[in-house]
This record gives structure tokens, C-alpha cells and sequence, in this order.
């Protein structure tokens, strides 16, 4: 499903992102990506999303390669978007609405989905994530893992098939910790390809089916 | 009953202002302990009524005409305190938008119709009927619904009357403060040829002149008001009564106690909205009341001259002058005053009960 | 110094922007049914109708159909209005008080009437509609979509912002202790520029993060209506009152 083919990634300012990383991801498999600090996970998961690009290498998604230039095309980035859902490591960015429930159908209204479709699948994933609650409340006033609850929810509403998630315990406390890792489980399996990214020794042990660690060389292996 | 400008000096003013400063403060101090925060917004429907009430003239025969105020059956239903405010509050902005009673005798007109006229009338009304006894109003309840203390029957029939006698000893006792007020101008403020300054009327006239009205037809419409609001209020509340004390027995939940406001106050906002369609029949009476002439007005009443006082004083522009409008039918701007003056007593009363409750972290009214 | 300037930052936080009404007030109003579009062009027709009017009749009688409505809100919405019209009234008849005293206090009671009304409009519209409601109703009449696309980034990120200063205001408050002397007001304006400077950054950051969370969920710089309404009945009801307006504001003599 996904291939990366020797991706190299300086920022900027020259500093090295990835050193001739390569990956191969099937649909259907959960991998977990672990290693230090400043290795790298972060700018490979920009990478995935379209939001940076290699200076060398290869990124294909289903045989086709994602280019700065593929993705300046609406329709292509719109397609390319859809299939992809990325849980940033901190849910404060990715909140930018007036309300939770705005939130999560914020995505939907971009895709064209009609009214009726978009309010059923706001009002399911809001239950999913136990959010119906606090539907009104503005994202900001939620708590840590509120936040990221909400911020799953947006991502998942989107139904993609490719799901890649930053970080998804930090910053929450044992029990919000349990909930998510509990979440994230059910999603696995069907055709859905599922990374994150953890330092969470539970669950990648409870998760993965493959894990991938990054080092210090921004190399992976 | 309303003062003009100009018929009493400045000095007399500023002494009644100054009087009627600690009843303002007392009445305000004593509605931020005793009544519910709820009832706060009512007050702004008392004011309404009061302010309505003014507006439907009634004419005397001789030319003169006179108004209600409302100012005991506010003093009946929310406590004297309240009807304190409400009335100056309605006498406010009849000065300000509609110049109805002068800027500068606010003061007086807020001393003898928000301060004496609700209380006198409040305490006769208690020395006749007991159960009226509670500076908080009958309509204090217990704080959810719009529950009227002492509406048995039984004690119905003596509130009304007692509200009747009440009211006709408060408006009275307005009416004869404030020509005492008139009166007394002659004496003390005279220029060098010896006419008086400002109201030209000493006591012998003044007294008689506002009394006649007030012991008759005015003290009488002060009555049917006072009495049909009440009545009204009694027979409205009745049913919502038996509902919230229901409700009160059961869960204490807050929709009930909602619901139960939301209807009680609906008759009110439709008996206020037919008054506002009645008020051009205000216009019906020709003349003027006893003492609201107008500065080309007093020479012919009897007085033989203009006081130089009139002539000289300060004047204040109204945007609605006598509740008329250029360009509009009288009966019109007439509506459109009544609008305005309801509109904005109830939204400033119920700002007030929002951010006391905001203050204080109850729910709003 | 820095504090005053954050604290005017955070003053962005406070949320009384546009569209930012509770949902339990929003689009439960007598008019709920009647389309937004609609609802904002009579708006904008009355406050046209009242600008042009010469005399007080007409914008009177717009004043005292705005007041009752305004009476007949709940609390917190009747707060949450008069905190918006106050300000620009209190404003108005400030600016206009030499005119008080030159001799015209009509020019100062009527500008500040028409100020008042035209203000009173907007903050009821504002109290029944939600943003999605007021930028469908912009696409609907045919508004650029730029402009509308402008307009509500401008408001999404002045509340995000805001939110961002209040957090660096509550910071720097919690950070500095009183004290006095020559040595600590100079650390205090060094401090103030590296802040305000923080400040910017952060927001330039911000702004390309949430572009980027944006771009991630599909958003392609194109503005969807997020609500199409179904005309009915109330609509042409409602549509009746432009004509009715005009036909007021020339009987009522200009």
C-alpha cells in the first residue's frame, strides 16, 4: 500500500529529517514506530501526509507517487487526503473550530458529503468517542484527553483507509491512556492500515504486528 | 402628578433629591437581600404596568386631566422596595425620552410617586389585610415559580379591598406632597415686584387644586388599576400556583420550575400588550393636569403672568416630546412611546437580574 | 507595559466574535424557519432604509420593533447584546457631543439613534444565527468567495489567537513579581519585546500548523455551505417585509 524508496529529508535550515529511509506498508497491518527523540518520527509521518516532501527518493501510495506537483491538483490532494487520516502529537494544533461536533463534521463538509450523511456520521463518531456530551463545548475547553478524543473523532469521521497517529497516549494520564490504547484497538484489522508511533511499551506490544525503530542516524529499521 | 421643570426652584430640587437619595439606597439595599434574584425582572413588568398606567389619561371636568401610577399594586406584588425602584425607574425614562416630568425635579417627582405613594399605600394596605404583610411581594414565592403567598380565597377578597384602600391613600398622600411642594414656592421664591418665581400657586390653591382630582376621579383610577391588575394577577397565578406547588413537591429539577415561570409570565406580557394597544385612548382626555402646564400654558390658567423662573430655565430636548413624533398621528407615536418605555424597562431590569445572577452563579431568569 | 499589551491580545479570547453564540440560543428564535440569506439581506436593507432616512420617524419605529425583540430575549442573550451595542452608542454620542454644545442636540440624539439601531440589528441577527449559518448566507447572496473564505479565517484564527495571548498573558502575570528600581523596569522592556516577539512567532507557527490540520482533513481553499435551507411558506412571509420597509420609509416622508 505504501512505499517509501530511499527518502531522504533535510530541513530547511539543513538539518537532517530521514537518511535514506525505505518502508514497505500492506492494508491490514498495524505497525508501531518507536525510537528517540529528534530521530525522525515526526518528519516521517509529514512525509506520509503530503506536508513535506523528500529532496530524494520515492514516496508511492497504490503504485502512484506522491509529488509536490500530484498534490497541487485539488482533486488529487482531495483523493489523497481522504485515504489518509493523521492524529498530530499535539491535539491542541489540530483543533480549530468552534465546537466539538463542528470539529469532527469539518472534514465531511470538505469532502461534498450531503447533510444528512454528515450529521449521521458526526453523531456516530461522537458516541464512538464518547463525546455526545460535550458536543457543543468549544475544543479548547476540553481537558488532555478530551482533546484528543475529539481530535481521533475528527480523523476517523473521515473513515480513511490509512491511519496514522503521532503520539496518540502522550500527555494523558493512566486512565485516559487505557481509553485510547482500548479505542485504537478496536480499530485494527478489516483493511485498515494503522501507524503510530508510541512510547508506549503496552501497547506496542498489544498493537503491533510489526515494529519499526528509528535511530539516532534518522536511518530506519 | 408629573412636575415639570421650572415650577419648583432649584433649591427645593436638590432637597428633594437629596431626600429621596436614602430611599433609593435603603429600597436597593433591601432588594439585594430580600428578594429572589428572579423577581428582579419582574420588577422590570412592574414598571411597565406603572409606566402604562401613566399614559392613560383621564380627564376632569374643569380641563384638567390626571393619570394612575401603579405604585402600591407594585408594592403589593414585589414588596415597597421594589416598587420603589420600578416607579423611578418608569419615571426615569418618561423625563429622559418622552419629557414627561422635569430633569431637575426627578427628585420630587421620585419622592412623591415612587417613595411616598408605595409606601403609605403598602402600609394602609397592611393595616387592613395582614396577609399582605411581606416587603418582599406576594409574588416572592419561594424562589421557582411565580407562587402568590395569601391566595386563599378568603384572603383574596380582603387583598383586594385592602389593595383598593391602599392604593387610594398612596396616591393621595403623592398628590398632597407634591402640592405642598407647589404651594410653598410663592412664599419663598419671589423676585423684587413680589410674583413668585416659579409655580405661581400658593397653598390655598395648590392643595385644592391637586387634591380635587386625586380624591376623585384620579384616586379612582388608581383603584380599578390597582385593584384589576391585581385580580388579574390573582386569577392568572392561580392556576399556574397549583402547578408549581405540584412540581415543588416533586422532583427539583429545573424544567418544571421553567415551565412554570415561562406560563406564569405570559398573561402578564399579554395584558401589557394590550395596554400598549389601549394607551391612545389616553389621548381621548383634552387638557392638561394640574400643574404640568407647559411655559405658554400657565399665564392662562389663572396665574395672570409667566414666572420669570420658567422663562430663564434650563431646557431639555426629549426625543419623543409629550410621547408625540413629527410626521406620525398622535395615536401612532402614542403606541410607538408605549412600546419603547416597555421595552426598555423590561430589558433593564431583567440586565440587572442576568448580572446579579452572573454575579452570584444562580441560573438567569 | 507587556501586560497591558497582552492583556489586549487576550481581550481576542473573549467570546463574543462573530457566530459564537451558544447552540442553545442559536436558531431557536421566533424566525428560526425563515432563510439566513434572507434574514441578512432584510438586515441589511433595514440598516440601508434607516442610514438613508432624514428624519427620526422611520428609524424610531425600526427602534422600538428591535427593542421588543431584544425584551423578549433570554438573560445571558440580552447581556450578551447590549455588551455589543453600548460601546459604539456610548462612542457615537462621545464623538457628537460638541454638537451638544454648539446648539444642535438633535444631529448628537439622532446619529446616535440611527448608531443604536443599525448595531441593535446586527447583534440580534448575530444572537439567531451560527457562523456556518451567516457564511451560507454570504454565498447565497452571491458575496466572492474570497471574501467569505477571508472572513472566516480571519474570525477562526483572531479566536485561536486570542485564545494563544491569554495563555501568555496568564504566563507572564504568574511570572512576574512587583517590584521597583531602575535595574528591573530595563529587564521588564527587554522582556517586553522578546514577548511580543514570541508572540508573532507563534502565531506565524500556528497559522501554518492549522493550515496544515486543514489540509489534512480535505480543506482545499474552497468555502462549502455547510447548511442548504428548504424554502417554505415563513420564507415569503418574510420576503414581504422588503417591500413593506420601503413602502414605511416613504410614507413615514424620508
Amino acid at each position: 500500500m505504501i512505499v517509501l524508496n530511499d527518502v531522504t529529508y533535510r530541513y530547511p535550515d539543513g538539518t537532517p529529517g530521514l537518511n535514506h529511509v525505505s518502508l514497505h506498508l500492506h492494508a491490514g497491518e498495524c505497525c508501531v514506530l518507536t525510537g528517540p527523540n529528534g530521530s525522525g518520527k515526526s518528519t516521517l509521518f509529514r512525509i506520509l501526509n503530503g506536508l513535506a516532501f523528500p529532496q530524494s527518493g520515492s514516496y508511492l501510495l497504490d503504485d502512484q507517487p506522491i509529488t509536490e506537483s500530484y498534490l497541487r491538483n485539488k482533486k488529487n490532494a482531495a483523493a489523497f487526503h481522504r485515504r489518509i487520516g493523521y492524529l498530530f502529537q499535539n491535539s491542541e494544533t489540530q483543533l480549530f473550530t468552534r465546537s466539538v461536533e463542528d470539529e469532527v463534521a469539518f472534514g465531511l463538509w470538505q469532502l461534498g458529503l450531503s447533510e444528512e450523511e454528515v450529521h449521521a456520521r458526526t453523531d456516530h463518531y461522537l458516541d464512538m468517542l464518547s463525546l455526545t456530551a460535550m458536543r457543543h463545548r468549544a475544543p479548547f475547553h476540553l481537558s488532555g484527553g478530551e482533546k484528543k478524543r475529539c481530535a481521533l473523532a475528527a480523523v476517523l469521521a473521515m473513515e480513511p483507509q490509512v491511519l496514522i497517529m503521532d503520539e496518540p497516549l502522550g500527555g494523558l494520564d493512566e486512565e485516559g491512556q487505557r481509553w485510547i490504547s482500548d479505542c485504537i484497538l478496536s480499530l485494527k484489522g478489516k483493511d485498515r492500515l494503522i501507524l503510530a508511533a508510541t512510547h508506549s511499551r503496552s501497547l506496542a506490544d498489544s498493537l503491533a504486528d510489526r515494529i519499526l525503530t528509528m535511530d539516532k542516524e534518522h536511518g530506519i529499521h | 402628578m408629573h412636575i415639570p421643570d421650572h415650577y419648583l426652584s432649584p433649591q427645593t430640587c436638590a432637597i428633594m433629591t437629596a431626600a429621596v437619595i436614602p430611599a433609593w439606597a435603603v429600597s436597593i439595599k433591601k432588594i439585594r437581600l430580600e428578594l429572589p434574584l428572579k423577581k428582579i425582572s419582574l420588577m422590570g413588568v412592574g414598571a411597565a404596568f406603572s409606566f402604562l398606567g401613566m399614559m392613560f389619561n383621564i380627564p376632569l371636568p374643569g380641563g384638567t386631566t390626571g393619570h394612575a401610577v401603579g405604585g402600591t399594586l407594585i408594592a403589593i406584588l414585589l414588596g415597597p422596595y421594589a416598587a420603589c425602584i420600578s416607579v423611578s425607574m418608569a419615571l426615569l425614562l418618561q423625563a429622559l425620552l418622552f419629557g414627561d416630568g422635569g430633569i431637575l425635579a426627578f427628585g420630587a417627582n421620585c419622592f412623591n410617586m415612587a417613595f411616598v405613594l408605595p409606601f403609605v399605600g403598602y402600609a394602609v394596605a397592611c393595616m387592613i389585610s395582614p396577609a399582605l404583610r411581606n416587603t418582599s411581594g406576594i409574588m416572592a414565592g419561594s424562589g421557582t415559580g411565580t407562587l402568590p403567598r395569601a391566595s386563599a380565597p378568603g384572603n383574596r377578597k380582603r387583598n383586594l379591598i385592602a389593595a383598593a384602600i391602599g392604593s387610594y391613600a398612596g396616591i393621595n398622600a403623592a398628590s398632597l406632597c407634591a402640592a405642598i411642594e407647589f404651594g410653598i414656592q410663592p412664599m419663598l421664591f419671589r423676585d423684587a415686584a413680589g410674583n413668585a418665581l416659579y409655580c405661581p400657586y400658593d397653598l390655598r390653591i395648590a392643595i385644592p387644586g391637586m387634591m380635587i382630582g386625586h380624591l376623585t376621579i384620579f384616586g379612582l383610577a388608581e383603584v380599578i388599576f390597582t385593584v384589576a391588575i391585581l385580580s388579574f394577577v390573582y386569577a392568572t397565578m392561580a392556576d399556574t400556583a397549583s402547578a408549581a406547588v405540584r412540581e415543588q413537591a416533586s422532583a427539583d429539577s429545573a424544567a418544571p420550575a421553567a415551565s412554570g415561570k415561562a406560563k406564569g409570565d405570559l398573561p402578564l406580557k399579554v395584558l401589557l400588550g394590550a395596554l400598549i394597544v389601549l394607551t391612545p385612548l389616553g389621548l381621548l382626555a383634552e387638557g392638561t393636569a394640574w400643574g404640568e402646564w407647559g411655559v405658554d400654558e400657565i399665564a392662562a390658567t389663572g396665574a395672570g403672568y409667566t414666572p420669570e423662573g420658567m422663562l430663564k430655565g434650563f431646557t431639555f430636548e426629549a426625543i419623543l416630546p409629550d410621547y408625540s413624533l413629527e410626521g406620525l398621528p398622535d395615536w401612532t407615536a402614542y403606541i410607538l412611546a408605549a412600546v419603547i418605555g416597555t421595552a426598555l424597562l423590561l430589558i433593564i431590569f431583567r440586565a440587572a437580574a442576568a448580572l446579579a445572577s452572573k454575579k452570584l452563579g444562580e441560573p438567569a431568569a | 507595559m507587556t501586560e497591558s499589551i497582552l492583556k489586549i491580545l487576550s481581550l481576542l479570547s473573549e467570546r463574543d466574535l462573530p457566530g459564537q453564540v451558544p447552540e442553545h440560543t442559536a436558531g431557536k428564535g421566533l424566525l428560526k424557519n425563515i432563510a439566513p440569506a434572507l434574514r441578512l439581506f432584510t438586515a441589511l436593507w433595514c440598516i440601508l432604509l434607516c442610514a438613508l432616512s432624514h428624519n427620526a420617524v422611520f428609524v424610531i419605529g425600526v427602534l422600538a420593533v428591535e427593542l421588543v425583540r431584544l425584551a423578549l430575549l433570554p438573560g445571558k442573550s440580552l447581556l450578551r447584546v447590549l455588551r455589543r451595542v453600548i460601546p459604539p452608542v456610548l462612542f457615537s454620542l462621545l464623538i457628537l457631543l460638541p454638537g451638544f454644545f454648539l446648539g444642535h442636540p438633535r444631529t448628537m440624539l439622532t446619529i446616535s439613534m440611527k448608531v443604536l439601531t443599525t448595531v441593535l440589528i446586527l447583534a440580534l441577527l448575530n444572537e439567531d444565527l451560527r457562523w456556518q449559518q451567516i457564511t451560507a448566507s454570504f454565498h447565497a447572496l452571491h458575496v466572492p468567495q474570497v471574501f467569505i473564505l477571508t472572513l472566516d479565517m480571519t474570525v477562526r484564527f483572531l479566536d485561536l489567537m486570542g485564545r494563544m495571548s491569554q495563555a501568555m498573558y496568564e504566563a507572564v502575570t504568574l511570572r512576574t513579581v512587583s517590584s521597583s528600581g531602575k535595574q528591573y523596569d530595563r529587564s521588564r522592556m527587554k522582556a517586553a519585546g522578546g514577548i511580543l516577539g514570541t508572540v508573532f512567532l507563534r502565531s506565524e507557527i500556528m497559522a501554518a500548523e492549522v493550515t496544515e490540520a486543514m489540509e489534512c482533513r480535505c480543506f482545499d481553499g474552497t468555502f462549502r455551505i455547510y447548511e442548504k435551507h428548504k424554502r417554505g411558506p415563513a420564507d415569503y412571509i418574510y420576503a414581504l417585509l422588503i417591500p413593506l420597509l420601503l413602502a414605511v420609509f416613504f410614507l413615514t416622508g424620508r
